[in-house]
């Protein structure tokens, strides 16, 4: 670490710039460019200096002793900087235009900060603002849509984030991105409220990102939390809004009528007598065979659910104190009528105090409590399978206890089948998620014009959860029945921390200017869990609910923990030659003790050109900004094991051999062990940013190239081994970003914007050392990462058609062999063979879009402002495997357009079975396109309108700002597939996804 | 200068801090992983846990040889079961019965068949490699007879699972390094040497004695475990010399005699009786809850549809119409009340097993039925707390008496013992097949005996329709095991 260290003597000894021009005096008046109005209180000062003064009620300013050849900066807050060198003028009027697209906004990068014009790198800020407009309970979820690159997938269960990739998908392992929450790393930010962040960055490409070393490879977010402003008077704000959630989209399913129909053309005798039986029982139609109940069970499990959100923030400062605190209130209950609800209350209060020119020192902590009640979510998928013909309760069914539900085993179904009711009905999962966040940092200005900063910080993450699950003893019947209570109960405890320290210098060398950054980093991080499970519980009252209340015998415990540590030095100079030409290299040195192999190096390059500051560029007036960069850099994964296989010994209750009425202790050691490294993913990023038409049209463009090394891939090993985690793959991502917006002042009353962005995702596996191909997904919907293919892509049988007559099928050898009727599908023969067999396989699709995108677009007309959010994905599939269940189960219920639209003799259909056809395992046990749908959507994700009350003097009152919105998110969503949502997550395998809901809010906000 | 000189002070303190982090540092990266112990930290000089590896392959054996995918596969192809269950459902066992095997490549139990099994040999190889590691340690010759004895118990074990390889698929790889994974397939003549060689050394190693009278570990393998075994691979490659020597050394011993009652043989009572050779061992501790040792659902696959806890399952492998009829022509009544188990009827220990629906079962398996009033008040899953019968006596009985009278010798009385426990009336000058029906009505729905009989002496292609000798005897090899290794075309 020598280096270091006469690094920092060398800054030291650089003679301070010394001035011996002549002098004059300066003067003039600033204006606003759009309008010609004069500028109150703009700043006015001579570069490089402390000589400065601010602009008077007309605009106008007066400098004295300034050097001949001195710049003269003019500034104001929401303007774009002006730098006018003086060339012995005396008499010098300035314009400033509006900062439309924030290239003067400082930018949080990582370990510093950096003004948007001076990035090399593309980074998403994406605003308060636009955070808060959005009912969602996690602050990601707010981003769907807004930012090129990344793409997020929502869930509908309360309390469960999205699920965030950026610039697509390159680990078989974790793809989150890195969230640093005010200095402290978090895999996610769903203890957030939306409104306790003040800006989001999202470092994109390896040269913003690789300063995060081995934990950047899925991009890092970098929230920041609300702080306050020096010399502000205290703003209260509260922002509120109350709404209700609907299911949209609800899949329709078979009504009993349907059901019947699909049942009797099966022509099982089986299958007769169930429906009889449900006639019997409950009523219906003897000679046409349709039982009177048809249960809707997807409606029996939905509610209205509700929501609502408080927050309050105080926001202000002296001269030497800046402070923002504030706490809010997240209620929100699940779309699944259960015990299923999220409750999540914040307390935050960050301050910053000068405690003299050279220190600064600030504390924040951030303090979130969550109590969060969750759904049995396998409800959903007997929702899916349970047939309308029997009812929700039965006063007959003798055999249920405590509550009558009625069961599917009464009209003689299986014990594969329940009562999707009773499912959610008997779960009791509670937890509590209590998360602290306290930070501390000093900041020392070594130098004058804090050209030497040195901060060191202290953040942690203390995070405890504690939660139960208790099933009650119940029976409903037909195997759906717990005959003794049960109640596990677990401790989780986080306890994380980072120490980072830096030292950051700054110098302008004339027109050199440099600034650089060296930095030096501790991490911990530990998780520790106890859990214990106990039968025989008395569940009729919370307070019960103890293990010490259960059944001495046959009581559970166990307990598992990880800790990893982190040491890592890490670097950064940016150079300007006159704010035209940028260069910036990274580099950070990673040491970690969750690997055999401890250390990792990851450097990283950008550069820039500001092409509108050169002076051929002056000439013209169409393009008002022009940046063109480049960037490589290389990133790592740490999400992946550290080692793979049975180096360790396992000793349990499976390895323990049975001899009489008791077990000898044994164990088994299979050696299959590799150690594994960090995934590496080396990224070259080339983009342009331009402004054009006075700064209203904003253009950004990237193209990027992520080749991930190493990826670690679960290689199936033959002879039943298992399988064994190696560094094999190579994987690609690339594609192209493009960011397109318009905003433009029309007058003082009328404004508006649009915009919108899209990403393309070309994912390609490169190689898997030498094996052409590995399976994934499950032997019966198997999926396939085949060199020069898509990650996961569906691995099947693609279906070209159906049968149409006995002509048909007479004539197709495979027909016969198979003894197909009209009606079963006609598969593609891959290899001509005239057999149809697993080497008949194709891919089928894939998770991944071709490109998702977001559109925006924005008005304001005096005190009335309207928005709308709009996004989507394009090329996805999914399958859905909800309806592949039937390969193991062939009387579950139909949705209705598999009903609807069943082959019914000739030229019906060319693409459904017929009803006998969905239960022939030729067209059900083989996976085949069938099951694959289009995942494509378009979505309003957002629209707002709102009307705000100007603040107002009444005497000596003043009345607040007032603002009422109402919020519909969203409201509608364009697709194809057959299920409630197109956004399953995962692998895209739809089997029992959360429903996502509509969202209806109407929103307060009261600032004072 | 008052300012300046606080700078500098901080400035100082500031580097120094910097610097002492730093350096302080040198360790702390070097962290063990929390939670697990490592390998190399077995402690094989402890003799005392020697037997820990052992009771390790007897735990992954009793799960894997009871899989209930694989159990199916091995009981459809005879003449006495039928798939069961919903018509549909697993309809690849029918199509297993049916002969038509290049419907079954891709059928997941076939494959997880395959990989429980050789799971099962990759474990037993493992506990061989722990066992040597011990045996560096050894010194006294008592450990070094313990020694010979616990690797003859995971040989059996291995040897067992190569058994039933060999029954699936007869040419399969000997895999006896785990680290050699990419194989290639010995011919059916070299497994089952294989598997006699290894008996050989087993018989030599085990002691002579009764499974259930081993100390301390009731129901482990013995050397009459080998002999049986032994006796079983020479049957099927009808070798009846070695049949006849081996089981005449199993009856020599006077240790094995048939379980009285052949009802309750199968159940609670009949657990490691006097005529046990080798059971698949689990237990519920005797406690009405907590944790349990099971089946992999051997019992629930076989248990009767629509039930009320405990008596429930998933109705698979159902006696047939033939095996049936066949135990009524015959007067079987005691044979006949064990081994179905009638829908809508009530058991002869009092459960009530509801009636099927058109289409699906109206008779389960019996041996695989345990009484409600025989369970451990508390639990709730079907045939829990009992075991699963392997190898019985009363095979060895039969094998001896068809080797006998192969040799042309007589065959009574082994004969005879095995006939009038289930209350026949005894045979004279007993017939070979008067020994095979014998044999079909004693094994009925067992580990698909019947058909293996079926096919040793030929009269597969009769009975069984679309059996087609050269073709039928054998599964394929899972196209997946295929594409992992390219080695098994």
């Amino acid at each position: 670490m020598k280096f270091k260290f006469i690094f920092i003597l060398t800054l030291l000894l650089v003679p301070l710039h010394s001035f011996a021009q002549q002098r004059i005096s300066v003067a003039g008046v600033v204006t606003e460019k759009a309008t010609g109005d004069p500028i109150i209180g703009a700043t006015v000062m001579v570069k490089g200096t402390t000589i400065g003064t601010v602009t008077d009620m007309d605009g106008k300013y007066m400098l004295e002793n300034v050097p001949e050849d001195a710049t003269i900066v003019y500034s104001y807050v929401g303007m774009l900087t002006v730098e006018e060198p003086v060339n012995g003028r005396t008499t010098i009027n300035v314009e400033l235009s509006e900062d439309v697209q924030a290239l003067e906004e400082v930018v949080v990068i990582g370990y510093g900060t950096s003004k948007s014009k001076d990035l090399t790198a593309p980074i998403a800020v994406v605003k308060s603002e636009d955070i808060v407009k959005h009912a969602t309970a996690s602050p990601m979820s707010s981003l769907q849509g807004k930012v090129a690159g990344v793409l997020i997938n929502n869930t509908g269960q309360p309390g469960a984030g999205p699920d965030v990739k950026i610039r697509g998908v390159g680990s078989f392992a974790d793809t989150q991105p890195l969230y640093v929450v005010d200095g402290m790393f978090y895999d996610n930010i769903n203890f957030l409220n939306n409104s306790d962040i003040q800006d989001i960055s999202i470092l994109k490409d390896a040269s913003a990102a690789s300063i995060y070393g081995v934990r950047a490879a899925n991009g890092v977010v970098i929230v920041t939390t609300k702080k306050g402003i020096l010399n502000a008077k205290p703003t209260i704000t509260y922002d509120g809004y109350y709404g209700v959630q609907r299911a949209t989209d609800v899949l329709k399913m078979a009504n009993s009528q349907q059901y019947a129909t699909m049942q009797l053309e099966k022509g099982s005798e089986t299958d007769k007598a169930v429906l009889l039986k449900s006639i019997e029982l409950y009523g219906g139609d003897q000679t046409n065979i349709i039982p009177a109940v048809s249960t809707d069970w997807y409606k029996e499990l939905l509610r209205t659910a509700q929501m609502q959100n408080h927050a309050l923030d105080i926001t202000g400062g002296s001269d030497k104190v800046a402070y923002s605190v504030g706490l809010n209130y997240l209620f929100q209950e699940g779309i699944m009528d259960a015990v299923n609800d999220y409750e999540r209350f914040n307390i935050r209060a960050k301050s910053d105090y000068f405690v003299s020119d050279w220190l600064k020192i600030g504390a924040n902590l951030i303090s979130s409590n969550v109590t969060k009640r969750d759904p049995n979510n396998s409800a959903w998928e007997s929702a899916f399978v349970a047939p309308p013909i029997f009812p929700v309760y039965d006063e007959n069914n003798t055999a249920a206890y405590p509550e009558k539900f009625a069961s599917p085993a009464q009209v003689g179904y299986s014990t594969y089948f329940g009562n999707p009711v009773a499912t959610a009905y008997y779960n009791n999962a509670k937890s509590n998620i209590r998360q602290f966040l306290p930070t501390f940092y000093a900041e020392l200005y070594l130098l004058p014009q804090n050209r030497l900063t040195f901060k060191t910080s202290y953040n942690q993450n203390i995070s405890s959860e504690s939660g139960r699950i208790y099933t009650p003893e119940f029976r409903v019947g037909g195997g759906q029945e717990n005959t003794v209570s049960r109640l596990n109960k677990y401790n989780n405890n986080i306890r994380n921390w980072i120490v980072d320290n830096t030292l950051t210098y700054m110098q302008d060398f004339d027109k050199h200017n440099v600034t650089a950054m060296l930095g030096q980093s501790f991490r911990s991080e530990s998780f520790r869990n106890l859990w214990g499970e106990a039968t025989g519980v008395p569940g009729d009252f919370e307070e019960y609910l103890y293990l010490s209340q259960g059944n001495a015998d046959g009581r559970k415990t166990g307990d598992g923990g990880y800790t990893y540590k982190g040491l890592s030095y890490f670097g950064r100079v940016t150079y300007n030659y006159a704010r035209k030409y940028y260069l910036s290299a990274t580099m950070r040195a990673d040491g970690s003790s969750k690997y055999q192999e401890k250390w990792g190096y990851f450097p990283s390059f950008g550069v820039s050109w500001n092409v509108s500051e050169e002076d051929f560029m002056k000439q013209q007036n169409f393009i008002d900004y022009l940046k063109l960069r480049a960037s490589w850099g290389k990133l790592g994964n740490d999400k992946v094991p550290a080692s793979d296989g049975f180096a360790s010994v396992t000793q349990n209750l499976s390895t323990s051999g049975v001899f009489g009425n008791g077990i000898i202790p044994g164990y088994t050691n299979l050696i299959y062990f590799s150690w594994l490294r960090w995934e590496v993913i080396n990224e070259t990023n080339i983009g342009l940013e331009a402004n054009m038409l006075a700064n209203r049209l904003h253009l950004e463009a990237d193209y990027y190239h992520r080749m991930t090394e190493n990826a670690v891939i679960d290689a199936p090993l033959p002879m039943g081994a298992g399988s064994l985690l190696g560094n094999y793959g190579k994987i690609l991502n690339s594609g192209v970003e493009l960011t397109l917006n318009w905003q433009d002042k029309v007058n003082n009353d009328f404004s508006y914007y649009v915009g919108g962005n899209i990403t393309t995702i070309n994912n390609k596996i490169k190689d898997l050392k030498g094996l052409p191909y590995l399976y994934g997904g499950t032997a019966e919907f198997r999926t396939i990462s085949k060199v020069g293919g898509p990650l996961n892509a569906y691995y099947g049988h693609k279906v070209v058609g159906v049968y149409q007559n006995e002509e048909e099928i007479k004539n197709d050898p495979v027909a016969v062999a198979n003894g197909l009727n009209p009606g079963d599908f006609k598969y593609f023969d891959a290899n001509g063979d005239k057999v149809i067999n697993d080497e008949d396989r194709v891919i089928l699709g894939s998770y991944i879009p071709d490109f998702n995108y977001g559109l925006n677009a924005g008005l304001m007309y005096k005190n009335f402002d309207f928005s709308i959010v709009m996004q989507g994905v394009y090329g996805n599939e999914i399958v859905n495997q909800k309806r592949g269940l039937r390969r193991w189960q062939g009387d579950i219920n139909y949705d209705a357009d598999m009903v609807v639209n069943r082959w019914r003799g000739e030229g019906s259909t060319n693409k459904y079975p017929s009803a006998k056809g969905t239960i022939n395992p030729w067209n059900i046990s083989k996976f085949n396109s069938f099951f694959i749908e289009d995942g494509s959507y378009f979505r309003i994700q957002n629209i707002q309108a709102a009307y705000t009350f100007p603040k107002k003097e009444m005497g000596s009152f003043t009345m607040p700002t007032i603002r009422i919105s109402l919020t519909a998110e969203r409201p509608y969503t364009y697709f194809t597939s057959n299920g409630f949502t197109p956004e399953v997550g995962g692998i895209g395998f739809d089997r029992q996804v959360y429903p996502l809901a509509a969202t209806y809010t109407v929103g307060l906000r009261i600032v004072y | 200068m008052k300012k300046n000189i606080s700078i500098k002070g901080i400035f100082i303190v500031a580097l120094v801090s910097l610097s002492l982090f730093m350096s302080g540092c040198s360790d702390f990266l070097d962290k063990l992983p929390e939670n697990t112990v490592a390998q190399e930290e077995v402690d094989y000089t402890n003799l005392n846990n020697m037997y820990m590896p052992v009771s390790g392959v007897y735990a992954v054996a009793a799960f894997k040889f009871s899989f209930w995918g694989a159990y199916g596969l091995i009981a459809i192809r005879g003449d006495d079961v039928d798939k069961g269950s919903a018509p549909n459902d697993q309809i690849e066992f029918n199509y297993a019965k049916q002969f038509q095997y290049d419907r079954i490549t891709g059928f997941w139990a076939l494959n997880s068949t395959w990989e429980g099994l050789y799971n099962v040999v990759t474990t037993a190889n493992a506990a061989l490699e722990s066992l040597d590691r011990y045996k560096e340690n050894i010194t006294s010759s008592a450990d070094m007879e313990r020694y010979n004895q616990y690797t003859a118990e995971v040989r059996f074990l291995r040897a067992m699972a190569f058994y039933r390889i060999t029954q699936y698929w007869g040419a399969a790889p000997i895999l006896i390094d785990n680290q050699a994974l990419t194989v290639e397939k010995n011919s059916i003549e070299e497994v089952r040497q294989f598997i006699q060689d290894e008996m050989d050394y087993c018989i030599a190693h085990l002691p002579d004695l009764r499974p259930n009278e081993v100390p301390n570990k009731p129901g482990a393998v013995t050397k009459y475990s080998a002999l049986m075994l032994k006796a079983k691979v020479a049957l099927l490659d009808e070798d009846y010399a070695t049949v006849l020597t081996a089981t005449q050394e199993i009856i020599d011993s006077k240790k094995f005699e048939l379980y009285p009652d052949f009802y309750q043989l199968f159940k609670i009572p009949g657990k490691l009786s006097n005529e046990s050779l080798y059971e698949l061992q689990f237990t519920d501790f005797g406690t009405g809850s907590g944790d349990a040792v099971t089946s992999d659902a051997w019992f629930a696959f076989q248990g009767p549809r629509n039930g009320i806890s405990p008596i429930q399952g998933w109705g698979f492998m159902v006696p047939t119409q033939e095996i049936r009829s066949f135990m009524a022509e015959r007067n079987d009544s005691v044979r006949a009340k064990t081994t179905f188990l009638y829908a809508g009827r009530r058991t002869p220990s009092g459960d009530t097993i509801p009636p099927g629906n058109p289409g699906e079962p109206d008779c389960y398996n019996g041996k695989a039925y345990t009484p409600a009033n025989q369970m451990t008040p508390g639990r709730s899953e079907y045939g829990m707390n009992n075991n699963i019968r392997v190898f019985r006596y009363a095979d060895v009985l039969l094998m001896n008496a068809e080797a006998k009278v192969r040799a042309q010798q007589n065959g009574d009385e082994p004969f005879n013992l095995v006939r009038t426990r289930a209350k026949l009336s005894p045979i004279t000058n007993v017939t070979l097949d008067q020994i095979l029906d014998e044999r079909r009505a004693e094994f009925a729905m067992e580990w698909g005996e019947r058909f293996f009989d079926l096919v040793r002496t030929g009269k597969a292609p009769d009975v069984l329709s679309g059996f087609v000798p050269g073709e039928s005897e054998y599964y394929p090899i899972p196209q997946n095991q295929i594409d992992l290794n390219p080695n098994l075309k």
